[in-house]
């Protein structure tokens, strides 16, 4: 494990050309496997490098003729442009800032919060204790309700009946 | 009489700059000096030599037809292997097209000859370069090694040719290189890892005083 980090390290310090850390050193002095792996990756590295010189060497010049009739076919190349983009730089930036800026404006003036109308108040509390009754009357059970609802019945029959037939039902219930 | 102008001084980036202004010989300059590059690099990126060489004809038209975009704060180099593998993986991607194999068979077309014996002595060389060792990694391996040790390109520009990050390379040139010493160390190429390997006295090399 310790080797794959070395052997990481190694291949950054070719890559990046700077040199190896003295950890590093110190573990390749001490590491046989990781040693032969810096030398082979430096050499194979030269011989990458020359033997692709000789790679070049044996290259087929007709595909290069090849490449250049081919030009031929599509004319002068087109001339650069990029002067002129390059002076119209500065235009295009200020249009965008001006495009931006007046944007910006734009967000402004239209997103300006709107005065809260005056809301009319839903009820007027005519009776201070308006709240109170009608919390009492909703806390009330249906049962109790009722109850009341037949004991008026009952009360309004008796009083029938004490009248028609002049009987004395005496007075209620203490 | 009009006297072709020189560009052998020329720089790959000063050839560019000339032929976005218009100057035809100064790109076909540059097809001299990247024809064969390019034919190496792309060398895993195609079914059959034809196939390469249309390739690379169709990097270098791309580049002639966009020569004007070039930004000469990259190197050319960079600029035109970029184009050439975004070229290569949107073929690849349209044909399903496998790669050419690096070896023996593409010289199977040499005609036999007076010469025969000398073109014999060339593949015996040719099969010693460790390129053809090279050329049996994945193509990215192989390119990422190329562009690294044939045009010598810091890790940054073969982050930005290849379309990777700078850590993506690191880690594939890290085990190209493990890949490498396996494979060098199979029994054919014996002598090929020897020689890499044995060539510097790394002890003395690697000393921390």
């Amino acid at each position: 494990m310790l080797c794959r980090i070395y052997r990481w390290k190694v291949s950054g310090a070719i890559d990046s050309g700077k040199p190896m850390s003295d950890a590093v050193k110190r573990h390749l002095l001490r590491c046989a496997s990781c040693r032969e792996f810096a030398g082979f990756a430096e050499d194979t590295g030269r011989r990458l490098t020359r033997d692709a010189g000789v790679l070049l060497g044996s290259v087929d010049p007709s595909l290069g003729k090849r490449v250049q009739a081919s030009l031929g076919d599509l004319g002068e190349a087109a001339p650069s442009h990029a002067g002129a983009t390059l002076r119209l730089r500065p235009i295009l930036a200020a249009v965008a800032a001006l495009f931006i800026v007046g944007a910006g404006v734009l967000w402004l003036v239209r997103s300006r919060p709107q005065p809260t109308p005056e809301l009319a108040p839903p009820f007027q509390i005519e009776k201070p204790g308006f709240y109170l009754e009608a919390a009492v009357e909703k806390a009330r059970s249906p049962y109790e309700k009722e109850m009341r609802l037949w004991k008026e019945t009952f009360d309004g029959a008796a009083k029938t009946l004490e009248a028609c037939f002049d009987i004395g039902l005496g007075e209620g219930p203490d | 009489m009009d006297k072709m102008p020189s560009f052998a001084d020329a720089s790959d980036e000063g050839l560019a700059a000339r032929a976005a202004a218009g100057s035809r010989a100064a790109f076909e300059e540059l097809v001299n000096r990247y024809t064969g590059r390019l034919f190496h690099f792309l060398k895993l990126r195609s079914a059959s030599r034809e196939d390469l060489e249309d390739l690379v004809q169709e990097t270098f038209l791309k580049a002639y037809r966009n020569i004007s975009r070039y930004d000469a704060k990259w190197k050319f180099a960079t600029w035109l292997y970029t184009m050439a593998v975004r070229l290569a993986i949107s073929r690849h991607r349209a044909a399903g097209t496998g790669r050419v194999r690096t070896g023996a068979e593409d010289l199977e077309c040499s005609s036999p000859g007076p010469q025969e014996t000398l073109l014999r002595g060339e593949e015996a060389q040719r099969q010693k370069n460790i390129w053809n060792v090279a050329g049996t990694l994945s193509p990215s391996a192989y390119e990422a090694l190329w562009l690294r040790y044939a045009e010598d390109m810091p890790v940054k520009d073969i982050a930005r040719a290849m379309g990777k990050t700078q850590v993506g390379i690191r880690a594939l040139l890290y085990r190209s290189r493990m890949k490498l010493a396996k494979r060098l160390k199979a029994p054919e190429h014996q002598g090929q890892f020897e020689a890499a390997a044995g060539a510097v006295p790394v002890e003395r090399k690697y000393s921390v005083l």
